[in-house]
Parts: structure tokens; sequence; C-alpha cells
């Protein structure tokens, strides 16, 4: 261990260290021998690498140190006033939604849950709680591979964890949407999901993350995915926080024989957000596809990192990125993908998209490829550039204005991330969401 | 005609798999192993330097002192003791200077013959000039006269910085400053010979310029200085070849290469790295860790790498371009093999800073038995660099289930206008080509090579005529055995 490697204590590390040690016995399952080994192995991960800086390699572009403040207090559960800003988060039509307010879990509503999900209530876990639970929590999305991850676990406050039972199929889709009411100052939540598709099972999850007031804070979720042999999980996530917020969303995923998941990430809001996104291709068949839309508008900064370990044979992903970066906005798009000794037939691509609006945008790429298997395909491809002036040339000359002319190859361009993914409501919600943001973007680049 | 001689040659390197694996005995005046402000001063008072030359190294030196050694490349080596190694080495018989051929210690021209290069015969292989480096002194400087004619000079560069000071001072570490990185710093410090080049205004050099570098001496890390500045409207194409013999011991070789293009000028380097790569074990090898860079300072100004590496335990090399000159352009053509026990870590820096300024990267990366081999690669866009065009394709393939192909691009783009583009496979030999190769008589090895040779192909075109035919067959040596 060099010098440099030792844990050193800045102000913002210290921060969530002197939380562990204030709050340590009033932690939920505190006192659980097996989550606390757990919360003790997540502590010591992140002390050692302390708050992220750019002096990490994984967070090269994203310098999580400098841009949180540091006199952030742990974020407090639902109050009345808090009722407004939950009724704003609209429930997809149809389904079961699971309501969490500042990250701990506030309400069942929607649709309600059918009998093949199961619901535990991670602020009060206890000796009663299910095995299913004590198999799997912090088992993923805690390590040194994923800080904010391993920082979620060690200072959990609440969240979920949802188990779908084997064999359940055609269930409505279920909506877990994460609300952050004002507090007046700056908070910090930390809080874990859990979610076990049983073998055989089938889920639609839409995961959404709303905010509001100006007060510069902090989201740090962890959530861990598992999925069972042949299950398949349809994930769409839309994070839309507040101004003011650092959304930090460290995401672990284990795919069993046989099983696919497939993920959309839109990211709108947010002064930074961060997803840090590991998937484990651990059996034989297991898929994974990753799309992921930025809309960014006036100064923010949006980071996708992704993982991807192809640690079994015959083994796919594909991971389809693409940004539209305008104002003083930054874009950062990181992908390893890699390719375990003996994980031959491993199929893997990349490509990753970004279009920059305006001067004062950016737009960083690093997706790299790690082989350790000859029998492979893996490629990538990372283009980054302006609206092409031939095809605005094109709908000019036919009287469509400018903006409108902008728009429509915007649009065009994001389409292919969208189509063949999400419908009926949800499409319409994304594309509202795009709509929305595009307007302002594009405003700001004139 | 000019080049049976080189073909020749080739074919002799295709009978053994490292021909090149033989000890000269020549008495060497040699530094003391360690370093300190001693030695710097020793190599500085050796090469008979001017005051203003030694300060500069002994401030790299303090630098030096204060730097860590990087660990963010790919590579993984023994902890090299900086203090068990001689920072100096020179043929003796350099005590005085041979005036020509004759004078020449007849075991320098035996090592040369035992290469492929005898001095008679390379003077006249198609007007190539050569400044042959036998480990860190320069021992012959032929077709001098030509290119004085034409106002090129071209020398070692300890005699440049006796004879055009005021040129080295001026240019001298402007690309690669004292204070750059670890290795590029102890070069600084401690850079025992290299080559200097000087193309004048409007010059196109009549020749091709080449150095064969060759590290002979056991235990001698080689740091080698080269600078080569293009004035303006001038070209100059340099080639650069290595060959070292066999050793158990590591051997550190750092270089320094700097490349300096002014307005409208042009320079073309190429390199065929073909140092000692370790036995099949992984034993011994030279550890290379080179910092190459130009700069396109000039307006339409344009520098273009080609590099050939087949040798070596450990590489680390980035060569780069800065285009700071608008409408400039900067060129990587790399092909790297790893066989066996190798590790590369290479790749490069495309740095966008002037308007229209365009780059191309091609890259291919092979790697066979238990091999790593990594490209490492930036490309960045600055604001002011609008219309800025970057192409970058990297190709990596896998020869056996037990070596790895890795690939590390960053790409940073600050301006709208500008397009980036990056793409890269992985991918192994196609069992269905080698069967139909085989199926036809043609043997496994040699398949390879063909197919390997295809692969590589908008690389090795790439290259100057002599250094073509050889690299092709090189590729072929270097993978001989890594199949089947």
């Amino acid at each position: 261990m060099t010098v440099e490697a030792l844990p050193r204590v800045d102000p913002k590390t210290a921060l969530f260290r002197k939380d562990f040690a204030a709050n340590a016995a009033d932690l939920p399952g505190a006192g659980l021998g097996w989550l606390d080994a757990r919360r003790g192995a997540a502590l010591e991960a992140f002390a050692l690498s302390g708050m992220p800086t750019r002096r990490i390699e994984a967070w090269k572009y994203t310098d999580l140190a400098v841009a949180l403040e540091n006199d952030l207090e742990p974020a407090t559960p639902f109050r009345a006033e808090d009722a407004a800003a939950i009724a704003d988060s609209a429930v997809f039509a149809g389904a079961m939604q699971i309501v969490l307010v500042n990250g701990y879990l506030h309400s069942i509503g929607g649709a309600g849950l059918t009998d093949a999900i199961d619901v535990v209530d991670l602020a009060q876990l206890s000796v009663r709680t299910p095995d299913w639970v004590e198999k799997h929590l912090g088992a993923r999305a805690a390590g040194s591979d994923q800080i904010l991850g391993a920082a979620s676990l060690a200072l959990m406050r609440g969240g979920i964890a949802v188990r779908v039972r084997a064999g359940s199929v055609d269930l409505p889709p279920l909506q877990i949407s994460v609300v952050n009411p004002a507090r007046g100052h700056g908070v910090m939540s930390h809080t874990r999901v859990l979610l076990v598709i049983e073998d055989g099972a089938s889920l639609d999850l839409i995961e959404t993350h709303a905010g509001e007031g100006e007060a510069k804070g902090l989201a740090n979720l962890g959530m861990e995915i598992v999925l069972g042999e042949n299950a398949v999980l349809n994930h769409t996530r839309l994070q839309d926080e507040a101004g003011g917020t650092l959304h930090v969303a460290s995401i672990g995923a284990f795919l069993s024989r046989d099983s696919r998941y497939h993920v959309l990430l839109g990211n709108f809001g947010g002064r930074l957000s961060r997803v840090d996104m590991n998937v484990r291709l651990a059996e034989i068949g297991a898929e994974a596809h990753i799309r992921s839309i930025a809309v960014l508008d006036g100064e923010r900064h949006a980071d996708v990192t992704t993982v991807m370990d192809h640690a079994s044979p015959h083994t796919v992903s594909r991971q389809l990125f693409k940004s539209v970066v305008g104002g003083r906005s930054r874009s950062v798009s990181q992908g390893r993908v890699t390719v375990h000794k003996g994980a031959v037939r491993s199929d893997s691509h990349q490509m990753y998209k970004a279009l920059l609006l305006g001067p004062r945008a950016e737009a960083d790429a690093k997706p790299e490829l790690e082989i350790y298997a000859d029998d492979v395909v893996c490629g990538h491809g990372t283009a980054i550039g302006a609206l092409d002036d031939t095809a605005l040339f094109y709908l000019r000359a036919r009287g469509i204005p400018m903006e409108e002319a902008r728009a429509m190859l915007v649009r065009a361009f994001l389409e292919e991330v969208i189509d063949g993914f999400a419908e009926g409501d949800l499409r319409d919600a994304l594309w509202r969401r795009i709509d929305t943001a595009l307007a302002s973007a594009q405003g700001g680049a004139a | 005609m000019a080049n049976t001689e080189t073909t020749e040659r080739v074919s002799d390197l295709s009978g053994e798999k490292y021909k090149y694996g033989f000890v000269t005995d020549i008495e060497m005046d040699r530094a003391p192993k360690g370093l300190s402000e001693d030695t710097v001063r020793f190599i500085s008072a050796k090469k008979t330097e001017p005051e203003w030359m030694l300060e500069w190294r002994l401030e790299a030196y303090q630098r030096w002192l204060e730097m860590r050694e990087p660990k963010w490349a790919r590579v993984h080596y023994p902890p090299i003791d900086y203090q068990n190694s001689s920072y100096y080495a020179a043929p003796k018989s350099q005590g005085e200077r041979p005036k020509n051929l004759e004078d020449i210690d007849p075991k320098l021209l035996e090592t040369y013959k035992k290469l492929g290069i005898p001095l008679s015969e390379q003077m006249m292989l198609a007007g190539v000039a050569v400044d042959a480096v036998f480990d860190s002194v320069s021992v012959a400087t032929t077709f001098k006269q030509k290119l004085t004619e034409a106002g090129v000079i071209f020398c070692p560069i300890s005699e440049a910085i006796r004879e055009h000071p005021e040129l080295v001072r001026k240019y001298l570490g402007s690309v690669v400053p004292t204070t750059d990185n670890f290795f590029a710093t102890l070069n600084s410090a401690v850079f025992s010979d290299g080559s200097f080049v000087y193309v004048p205004k409007g010059v196109r050099c009549p020749m091709e310029l080449s150095t064969y570098f060759r590290i002979n001496a056991s235990e001698t890390g080689q740091f080698e200085r080269t600078l080569i500045i293009a004035d303006e409207d001038s070209y100059v194409s340099y080639l650069e070849g290595c060959t070292a013999p066999k050793r158990d011991e590591n051997q550190l070789h750092a270089a320094v290469v700097e490349l300096i293009a002014l307005d409208g000028a042009e320079i073309k380097y190429s390199t065929v790295q073909n140092w000692y790569p370790g036995d099949e074990e992984g034993k011994g090898g030279i550890f290379n860790f080179v910092t190459k860079r130009g700069d396109c300072r000039g307006k339409n100004s344009k520098i273009s790498w080609t590099q050939v590496e087949t040798g070596s335990a450990i590489t680390w090399k980035y060569p780069s371009c800065i285009l700071r000159g608008d409408n400039s352009v900067g060129e990587f053509y790399s092909i790297a093999i790893a066989n066996n026990y190798q590790q590369a870590d290479t790749g490069t820096k495309m740095i966008h800073l002037g308007r229209n300024t365009r780059s191309r990267i091609v890259s291919k990366g092979i790697s066979a038995g238990h091999a790593e081999n990594t490209y490492r690669g930036l490309v960045s866009v600055h604001p002011r660099a609008e219309g800025a065009r970057n192409h970058t394709q990297c190709d990596s393939l896998l020869i056996g289930g037990e070596c790895g192909a890795h690939t590390v691009p960053y790409i940073e783009s600050r301006c709208p206008s500008a397009s980036v583009e990056h793409e890269a496979t992985t991918s192994k030999i196609s069992d269905e080509q080698l069967f139909y190769c085989l199926s036809r008589g043609i043997p496994q090895d040699e398949a390879v090579s063909l197919i390997v040779n295809g692969f590589c192909r908008e690389v090795l075109q790439q290259l100057p005529m002599e250094f073509a035919v050889e690299a092709q067959k090189l590729v072929g040596i270097s993978l001989e055995g890594s199949v089947g």
C-alpha cells in the first residue's frame, strides 16, 4: 500500500464518517450481525478511497468532492407539508406505485401490489427480516468499485427490498417514485433499493427521481438487482432532480443464466448526476442492454459510468448512449467492458454519441475494452459533433424554420434510443421531458 | 537495387527467432553505477558540454528526485533500482574520433555486419544517411556533405549542443519540458546522446534520415534524446530502427523525442522497434519507457508518426501531436505486437488547439501467448479548435486464450463545430481464414503471418520502402509459434 492510498480525511470524507460515528447505533438493523459486518466492510471501502476526486481514475471527469457541500445534514422522513411534492409525482397508467420520501418508504399506491410481489421496508430491519433480504442486501453496489454505493450501505437510513416471486409474469408495471421534498437547507439521503427477480419472473420497472427546492443536497442511492434464471427486467430510470441536487446512483446487477436486463437511463435534472452501473453477466446466456439519454440545459453535469463484466461464455451486452449538451453543461460517458478468461463467444458493443449545442458545452467519452479471451466479438464507437449543416439546410430549404429544423434533427438523433424500448404512457412521458429540456437547452445555445 | 540488401538481411532474420542476441566485447568507458549529481556532472563533462547544459541537466535531476514513477499503465514489472545501473557507456575507441570508416573499431563494424547493416553498404542504401548510435555515442555520420549542401544539420545531439547552441537552447525541452513526466525528466538529466536534425526554411531534405539505435553494454540504460526541427515549408522523413543483444538482466531505456514543425513544415517519423523482448518464459528483455511528442507549432504544418513495435518486454510509449497551428495535421499509425510475456501499453495523444486541425489515428494491436497489449489514447479538442476533425480506428487481434487486448480511449470535446469519431474492434484470427490457407498447403506460421500482415496493411503502407519490407517479415517472426 502506497502512502497516497492511505485514507485522507478531507472535510467531505469526514462528513460521512462523522455521520456514521454519531449515528451508527441508530441506523436501521444496527446490531444484526450480518448487516453490521457488511456495513463495516462498506465503510472501510469508502474510507480507504475517501470522497471521489479526479485523482481516482473512475472519477476522472467528475469531481464529487469539489461539488459536494460539507455542511449537509441527514435527510428526514415525510412531513405533512411534503404532500404537495408527492402529489406531483404522477403514476403511470395501471402501475403499482411505491413512494419513497428522502429515501424512507412512505406509501404504496397506484394499483396496489399483487401477491407476486413482496416488499420489505429497510428502515425496519430486524431479526424477523426474511432470508432473501439477508442473502442479498449489501452484496452488490457496496464495494470499493462503487465508492458511493458503499457509503449508501454504510449510512443507509431507509429504502426497500422488493421480490418478484418465481415464475410471475404479465404483472402490471412497478413504479418506484423517489421524492426529495425541500427541507430549507442542504440534506443528504443514503438509500438502498434491493430488487430480486426470481427464476422465470418478469417485471417492468419505472424508477423516477424528483425533487424540489433550491438547496444544494445529495441524493445517494445504492441499488442492487438480482436476476434469477430466465428472469427479465425492463428498467426505466427518469432522473429529474431539483436544480441544486447531486444525484448519485450506484447500481449493481447480477444476471443468472439466460436472464435479460434492459435499462434506459434518462438524465435530465440535478446539478450533477452520476450513474455508476456495474453489470455482471455471471452465467451463460445472460444478456444486458443499457441505453442512456441525457438532455442537458443550463449548467449541468451528467456522468454515466458502466462496468460490464462478461464472466461467462455466450453472454451479450449492448450499450447505446446519446447526449444532447447545451449551455455550459457537460456530459460524461464512460464504460468498461471486461471479457474474463474463458468467457468465449462473448458479444459486446458500445456506442456513445453526443451533440454539442453551444460553444460552452463539453462531452467526454471513455469507452474501454479489457479482453482476456480470444473467441469474442467486441467493439465500440464514439462520435461527438454538432448538428449536420447539410441536413439543416435541407430542412430550411423546404421552408422549415431554423428552430423547428434543429428540434426535428435532435429528436431524430434521440429517437433510436427510445424506439423499441418504451411504449405508450412511458414513451410519451419521456418525450415530454425531452422536449422541455430541449427547448431550454436550445434556447440557451442561441 | 537498394532493397536487395534489406531483403537478404530479412531472409537471414527469418532463420532464427532472435538473431540479434549476441554481445560484442568492446571495452567500455562507463560511469560508475548509480545516479547522483556527480553522475550528471560526469556525463556532462564527458560530452564537454557548456555550462548552461549542465545546469539544465541538474535542474531536471533535482526535479526528478521529487517525482514518482507512474503506475497507471497496464504493465507490471519488478521495481527498477535506479542506483543499480550505469548511466553512461561509450565505446572506448571514441577517445580519438575516427576520421573515416577505416578508423572505426573493427569490432564495431563487425557488430554492424551481424546486424546486417555494414556501414560501407549502408551508405549506398537508397541514399539513406546513417547516424549510427552504438550504445550512446554516435560513431559515424555519413552523407553529411550532401546534407550540408542542402543546409540540413544532421548530427549527434552532443555535437549540436557544442556547435549549434542557439538552436538547441531555443528548442530543447520546448515540446517535452524537463518537468514533463518521471521518465522524460530522468532522460533530461542523464541523456547520453541522440540525433539532432534541423531542416532550414523551404528545404526538402534530400534523403531519408535514419539512425540505428542499439543497446549493447550489459546493465547500461540508454537515454537517447532526439530533437528534430523543420523550419518553415520544409520536409523531413526520419527513420529509427532498433535492435538489441540478448540479455537476462532487464535493461532500462527511457528516450525522449521532440519534433517541431513550423509553418507549412512536415515531419514524418517512422520507427521499427525490435529490442530483445525477453525469452519465452518472460525472463529478461528491455524496459522501454519513451516520451515522444511533436508540436505542430506553425500553420499548415504536419507531423506523422508511424511505429512498428514488436520488441521490448515492457513498452510504455505514446507518440503525440500538439496541433497548435491552424490547419495543422497529426497522424499516428501503429502496429504493436506482443507475444509470450511481453506487455505493451502504447497509443497517442492528439491535442487540438488550432482551427481546422485534423488528426487520424490507426492502431493495430496484436496479442499472442501470455502477452498484454493496451491501446491508450487521448483526443482532446479545445474550445478554440473550430472545425477540428479526428478519426480514430483501433483494432485488436487476439491469438490464443491466454493473452489480453485492451483499449482505453479518452475522448474530450469542448468545441461544437468539431467532429470526433472513434471506432474499435477486438476479435481473433478467423478460423475460416486460417482453414482456407491451411487447406491450400500454406504452413500454419506462414498463414498467421499472412493474415496478420493483412490486418496491419493500412499501417505497413505508411512505412518508407526499406522499413516496410523488413517490418512485414518482422510481423511474421514475432508471432512464430503462437498458434497451435
